[in-house]
């Protein structure tokens, strides 16, 4: 039994009311035949419905047992972005709810994007690791950049 | 070795007996709505829930994460039924919460109800509300002592049948009653306090 503890106000006593009509008690109808004659009238099949429960339940368990998929390769920018966005609600996680870390997430990610001065940081920051790219991927100002870094190493502009 | 007890709601739900749950939840689900003027054929109003959605919204959301999930609360039958039971409840005041919000349309109205916290206007309307279910029971003394008190915290059957004197299924049978007359009453319990919008 629970210990009882008298309401304060109007609002606890509304409370209260709810619990009451809605507990394991089953009192909102006469006995198992009332309730199945309104669940047939209501077309509910009580087995099937549990086995569609039981499988949302099976499919959100294999959901969890499968190994996260590789994430494509992101740009800098968006790895970048992404690294400030795991700093962000790092503190927050395993202390809130996952909806609410998702909804964190989702502000984050925002704030970064179009926050003038943090998308202008993320882009400084971006640019600052861009040389690396630009080995791997020429660009065309990298090659006219290039080709006029060997011409001087030639000895001397062309005229 | 003994396997470790399930720990997540997937995996209580996996291998829960639903065939036994489930009627267990509706009619909790049932008592809920009637009392919240949301029993059968109230679809006037477009926050109103059935029983049968409301079970499945407490389970959806419990599996999705957007409910935390409480770890023990499916050590057996009883404490499933009743967390899910507490689940429900969450889920159909929030539902009331946000019905009142899109009738009033007003950022105060948003403002006040997101406030969690008690306020002369919640608890008027609260004290509003109790007074038509008294009004509803007005015909039962029976019920109306039940209802005073299940207001005052005594929520549970064997807790009313000692306060009164009576049996288990003598409290179980006048519980019956009450329900059936606020079925019957087609309450509403709007955060504004008034009638349905159709009999405005």
């Amino acid at each position: 039994m629970t210990v009882h503890k008298p309401p304060a106000n109007d609002i606890e006593r509304l409370d209260n009311l709810l619990a009451g009509c809605c507990s394991p008690d089953d009192d909102a109808f006469d006995d198992e035949e009332e309730m199945d004659a309104a669940a047939a009238a209501a077309g509910i099949d009580y087995a099937a419905w549990g086995e569609e429960i039981r499988a949302k339940a099976r499919a959100h368990l294999d959901a969890a047992a499968r190994p996260p998929e590789p994430l494509p390769e992101l740009s800098d920018h968006e790895t970048l972005l992404r690294a400030e966005v795991d700093r962000a609600v790092a503190r927050y996680q395993g202390k809130v709810p996952p909806f609410m870390l998702a909804k964190l997430r989702e502000l984050a990610e925002r704030y970064w994007r179009e926050h003038p001065q943090a998308s202008h940081v993320l882009r400084r920051m971006a640019a600052e690791r861009s040389p690396a790219i630009s080995e791997k991927v020429p660009t065309e100002l990298g090659k006219a950049l290039a080709e006029r870094e060997a011409e001087s190493r030639e000895g001397g502009r062309k005229t | 070795m003994e396997r470790a007890p399930p720990a997540s709601a997937s995996e209580v739900f996996a291998i829960t007996d639903w065939e036994t749950v489930l009627p267990r939840l509706l009619r909790a689900a049932s008592g809920l709505l009637r009392v919240l003027g949301w029993a059968e054929s109230a679809r006037h109003r477009a926050f109103v829930l059935e029983p049968t959605e409301l079970v499945n919204r407490a389970i959806d959301a419990l599996l999705s994460g957007e409910r935390s999930w409480v770890p023990g609360s499916g050590d057996s039958e009883e404490r499933l039924v009743a967390f899910l039971c507490e689940t429900m409840r969450s889920i159909a005041m929030n539902e009331r919460t946000g019905g009142a919000i899109t009738r009033r349309g007003s950022d105060d109205a948003i403002e006040e109800l997101g406030d969690e916290g008690p306020t002369p206007s919640r608890d008027l309307a609260a004290r509003e509300h109790l007074a038509r279910v008294a009004a509803a029971l007005a015909g039962d003394p029976e019920a109306l002592a039940v209802h005073r008190l299940t207001c005052e915290g005594h929520t549970e059957r064997a807790e009313i049948a000692e306060a009164l004197g009576w049996t288990a299924a003598h409290v179980k049978a006048v519980r019956l009653r009450a329900s059936r007359r606020l079925a019957a009453a087609r309450l509403t319990l709007d955060d504004d306090g008034g009638p349905p919008l159709s009999d405005r």
